[in-house]
């Protein structure tokens, strides 16, 4: 009898092993754009385009929302699209990276997407409504909507380009600040 | 035991080795990509849904629907509430016209037939093909439609009348007797509107009003009303008779199982009670003397008392109202059952009360058969050269041995307009995909004064290179060198509603801002001129009320009804609705054949067993399926089974029971004859294994889901030693009325705890709470009483004088977030009109 649960849970743990390896190694993107001086699509965090928040919401002071245009009406920010990028970048050539204003013209112009790789991310158990958060300013002691932004993500306006995480994003961070605001915990409130 | 590894030790090494490989998928460190718009399309906010109004294109009832489409793909379909057909409700089959939207099985551009197979071509190329063909066919043409909206209906006429040749509407399901008896008995070539909300007594004649009967979820909604108890604490009643107990007649308080066909006689037999012997019965008092109750219970089997009973009900509880047999009663005499069930309305007085016949439902099939028979028989007699089909199947839905699969095979030239394959389609020498609802423009006219837009909720699925047929059409006239009066349907929809707009008597409005209005709102009601009264007209030809004579051999009468998922057999491309299980029988996917347990048992057959059906016409293969829901003369298989080119989803599920009907025109109106034949039920051996997902409905003497009689309720308030189902189920442990006086505020009890939720800033519903609304059956059953901490409780004013909400409160040991959930702001509000009742003392639980 327990030599059958033996064998059984041998079998199962070489399985189990073998799945999570596979699992480890499977995570090569598809590759999106072949586009020389593109950056490395795969394996690495490396952006398409070498965007420097620094210049646009440090420098310049350009409003996050500007670009991340659904922040206060959906859950997701909103990622800009290429034409809203071009409403600048049709006129101005770039001060930091002009070679990579000519990339981001280069996108626009095969009517191509830009491949961003995203940063921030929450897991996928865990909703995070950019909306409620972005109208709860107030309550998590921002002092405007347009900087509540930071309370998330950090001194993003202080950043070149955004390649690594720069918050835990662990529960116990996100638990931290519900409590400090008083805010809902009931297990539902993220996980549903 | 010995060494080794044990069972528990085994889930244990199991459980922590997968653990660890979820930790490992965790963190693979895989890169995702964030996926900006080239160009941001201006309706669309990624994250937030848009939703567009349109019109339900499932059955022809017009319900108004509302799209809601996320990142411009259509996900979800739900019932319009500003629209008076749909109410905010939608039916199951409305619900998966996104299953025919994202249908894998559409064509994914025209076609054209080459030697066996279908080959594809450009659309250009296909309409030169088909302006050519139509061009040297001339009047020898013929277009079969199903019914549609009144601008592509106007565009269909005005087509065919400059191509020349002949339109057919043909619909499987089709209330043809219905529109022809209310000619007869008022004149009018219409269908008469209903009022089931303000009839206190309804009797339905067979009438599945619930699932297929006109419009479904209109009298749906009216229904919930009129059951529903009042404010008085009284409830409309509702009657069923018909010989076989379908959802709506499961939903009826008592059931008559007259004999099949009986339907006319037991109608006119209690307008004999109603009238003083026929004597007021106007125009038909000489009809209605020879019907007395005697001889309504010699035909129908009802007992002559019941009758009398009954008729005095219908008049001393109204108003109230009376509905005809329906598709699934269609025999030979359909138009003269019908014609009885509204000269008991006449007689009774439910004319222009419950019954308007200047109100008439114009969503409603009513196209006769016998239009399309004329063609068949054009069609075999090669008189058609180019055959064209929209929005209709009948090479599935008509019995085989009306021959259209023959005659429409012999036609030169077949086009179809299918948007996925299905039988006709399949026989088709072009293909010329129309898009499906969701992505088209059209309108609606469901009841006068009312009319709405149907608007592409979405850009057309790009898979499937369709094109909306009002747009084809107008491009082959426009290549035969003709006009229409405009490019595209667009145009002429916009040119059709600029009438509606003059005549709207909103000219003040411009007409751009009354479109846009009318897309906004997706509905448009208009001051209707106030119907004309009807009154009973002399009848003006001989018709039959007796019942018909049921053809072939067999102790058992078929009942061929219209499946309430499937339809005539529509819907069956949809994985949802065949997975749904059926309302009556919780079969999915297959079909089956509804005998009684008697009958069963003579022929010694039980649940599974597969019998040979046979008739005349054909035979079927089907399990059985016992149900003592209907007579033990009858046998009944659902239409909608049985399909051979619908798709992977249809094909092979089930028999299509029109296999086994003969082509019988009804007279005189024209329409299909369902009710018609009898049929052998003889046993294979073989058994089959029921799709079912009722498991079993036997509770084996254990109190699984109790029940108590509405009625019950009130007593066993009254004090000690109440009603003995009441007692019983207090026993049972779960029983506990609780104090229901008091505000949201009080709550959660003292020693329970909730979680702080506000449930107006989030808006979510919890799962296993009990609909607030009154108990409307006459056995309501609460499941799971004895193993849950709620109690059940309610001092509201409901069913008599005494309490029925149904409230699911947590008791002070229940610990639950029910009251915090919005679902059960409905009961707090109960709660808060009825703080001034009496309380009943608070009852506790029995100790665990």
């Amino acid at each position: 009898m327990s030599r059958q649960w033996t064998i059984g849970a041998a079998v199962a743990l070489a399985a189990l092993v073998t799945l999570a390896f596979a699992q480890a190694r499977g995570g090569d993107p598809p590759a999106l754009s072949q586009e020389p001086g593109a950056g490395p699509v795969g394996g690495t965090r490396t952006q398409p385009i070498r965007f420097p928040h620094s210049t646009h919401a440090g420098d310049y002071r350009i409003d996050c929302q500007y670009c991340h245009f659904s922040a206060e009406r959906s859950v997701d920010a909103g990622i800009p699209s290429v034409a809203s990028c071009m409403g600048c970048h049709t006129v101005l050539p770039g001060r930091s990276y002009p070679e990579e204003v000519e990339k981001l013209r280069g996108y626009y112009n095969r009517n191509e997407p830009i491949p961003w790789v995203r940063i921030y991310k929450v897991a996928d158990h865990v909703h995070y409504p950019h909306a409620r958060h972005v109208q709860a300013w107030e309550k998590i002691g921002a002092p405007s909507k347009e900087v509540v932004c930071l309370e998330c993500h950090g001194p993003v306006p202080e950043l070149d380009v955004l390649e690594e995480v720069n918050q835990p994003l662990s529960m116990g961070w996100c638990v931290d600040c519900h409590v400090r605001t008083e805010a809902r915990r009931d297990c539902t409130v993220c996980h549903y | 035991m010995s060494e080794g590894i044990k069972r528990r030790d085994f889930l244990r090494v199991v459980g922590v080795s997968g653990a660890g490989a979820g930790m490992l998928g965790c963190s693979t460190g895989e890169v995702e990509r964030l996926i900006p718009y080239v160009v941001g399309p201006e309706e669309i906010t990624p994250g937030v849904a848009t939703w567009y109004t349109s019109v339900c294109d499932e059955c022809p009832a017009g319900c108004g629907i509302w799209v809601r489409t996320r990142e411009g793909r259509a996900v979800k379909v739900e019932g319009n509430p500003s629209h008076p057909i749909s109410q905010g409700s939608l039916c199951s089959r409305g619900h998966a016209a996104l299953q025919g939207l994202y249908n894998p099985d559409r064509f994914t551009g025209p076609m054209v037939r080459d030697g066996e197979d279908l080959r594809a071509i450009g659309w250009d190329e296909a309409e030169s093909l088909l302006a050519e063909r139509l061009r040297q066919a001339g009047p020898d043409t013929a277009f079969v439609t199903g019914s549609s909206g009144p601008s592509f209906d106007e565009l269909i006429e005005n087509f065919i009348s400059l191509v020349g040749g002949r339109r057919v509407v043909y619909d499987a399901l089709s209330e043809a007797p219905l529109r022809e008896a209310t000619r007869i008995a008022f004149g009018q070539n219409v269908i008469p509107g209903f009022d089931i909300e303000r009839a206190r007594l309804v009797l339905s004649f067979g009438a599945d009003f619930l699932e297929t009967w006109l419009s479904p979820v209109e009298y749906g909604r009216a229904f919930g009303r009129m059951s529903a108890a009042d404010e008085h604490g009284s409830k409309g009643r509702f009657v069923f008779l018909g010989p076989r107990l379908s959802l709506t007649g499961q939903n009826a308080d008592e059931w008559v199982p007259i004999r099949p066909g009986s339907e006319g006689v037991v109608a006119l037999a209690l307008a004999y009670q109603l009238s003083g012997a026929g004597a007021q019965a106007g125009p038909y008092a000489p009809l209605v003397r020879e019907y007395d109750p005697e001889r309504a219970e010699a035909v129908s089997g009802v007992p002559a008392s019941a009758i009398r009973d009954l008729a005095e009900r219908f008049v001393s509880e109204g108003p109230s109202l009376a509905l005809g047999p329906g598709v699934a009663g269609q025999h030979r005499n359909a138009t003269a059952a019908n014609l009885a069930v509204l000269i008991l309305n006449a007689v009774a007085g439910n004319v222009g009360r419950t019954l308007h016949v200047g109100a008439p439902q114009l969503g409603a099939s009513t196209a006769p058969f016998v239009d399309l028979e004329s063609t068949i028989r054009a069609m075999a007699g090669g008189n058609v050269q180019v055959a064209l089909v929209h929005g209709t199947n009948p090479a599935y839905s008509l019995p085989p041995v009306a021959g259209f699969m023959e005659a429409f095979a012999a036609v030169p030239f077949k086009v179809s307009f299918a948007s996925a394959l299905d039988e006709t389609a399949a026989m088709a020498d072009l293909i010329l995909p129309d898009r499906h609802a969701l992505e088209s423009w059209g309108d609606s006219n469901p009841r006068p004064g009312v009319y709405a837009l149907r608007q592409p909720a979405l850009q057309p699925v790009p898979h499937f290179d369709s094109r909306q047929t009002g747009d084809v059409l107008l491009s082959v006239t426009a290549r035969m060198g003709q006009d229409l009066g405009g490019a595209t349907f667009f145009d002429l929809l916009r040119a059709g509603w600029r009438r509606i707009h003059t005549s709207s008597g909103s000219a003040g409005l411009p007409f751009d801002d009354f479109w846009r209005e009318a897309l906004r709102t997706g509905v448009l009601e208009l001051e209707g001129v106030p119907p004309a009264p009807a009154s009973l007209r002399s009848p003006d030809g001989a018709l039959s009320f007796d019942v018909p004579t049921f053809a072939g051999e067999g102790e058992f009468v078929l009942i061929a009804y219209p499946s309430p998922r499937l339809g005539d057999g529509k819907h069956a491309h949809s994985p949802w609705l065949q997975e749904l299980p059926d309302p009556v029988s919780k079969i999915t996917w297959h079909s089956w054949v509804e005998i009684h347990p008697r009958a069963a048992e003579r022929l010694g057959l039980q649940d599974g067993d597969v019998v040979r059906v046979r008739s005349e016409q054909g035979e079927l293969e089907a399990p059985i399926w016992l149900y003592p829901g209907v007579r033990e003369d009858v046998v009944a298989i659902a239409m909608g089974g049985g399909h051979k080119s619908y798709g992977r989803f249809a094909d092979g599920n089930g028999v299509n029971v029109m296999s086994l009907l003969p082509a019988v025109v009804e007279q005189p109106s024209g329409a299909l004859v369902h009710l018609v034949t009898r049929v052998m039920v003889e046993p294979t051996g073989a058994r089959y294994p029921l799709a079912s997902v009722s498991g079993s409905t036997d509770q084996a003497d254990r109190p699984i889901a109790p029940a108590i009689a509405l009625g019950a309720i009130g007593h066993g308030e009254e004090g000690e030693g109440g009603h003995g189902e009441l007692q019983e189920l207090q026993e049972l442990g779960g029983f506990a009325p609780v104090p229901t006086e008091g505000l949201a505020e009080d709550f959660p009890l003292p020693g329970s705890q909730y979680g702080a939720y506000d449930p107006e800033d989030h808006p979510r519903c919890a799962r296993g709470v009990a609909p607030a609304s009154p108990p409307v059956r006459r056995r309501t059953t609460w499941p799971g009483l004895e193993k849950t901490r709620y109690g059940w409780a309610g001092t509201s004013a409901g069913y008599g004088s005494k309490a029925t909400t149904r409230l699911w409160m947590p008791t002070a040991r229940g610990r639950s977030t029910c009251a915090s959930f919005p679902c059960c702001a409905s009961t707090v509000a109960t709660r808060r009109a009825s703080r001034s009742a009496p309380s009943t003392p608070p009852t506790t639980l029995p100790k665990e």
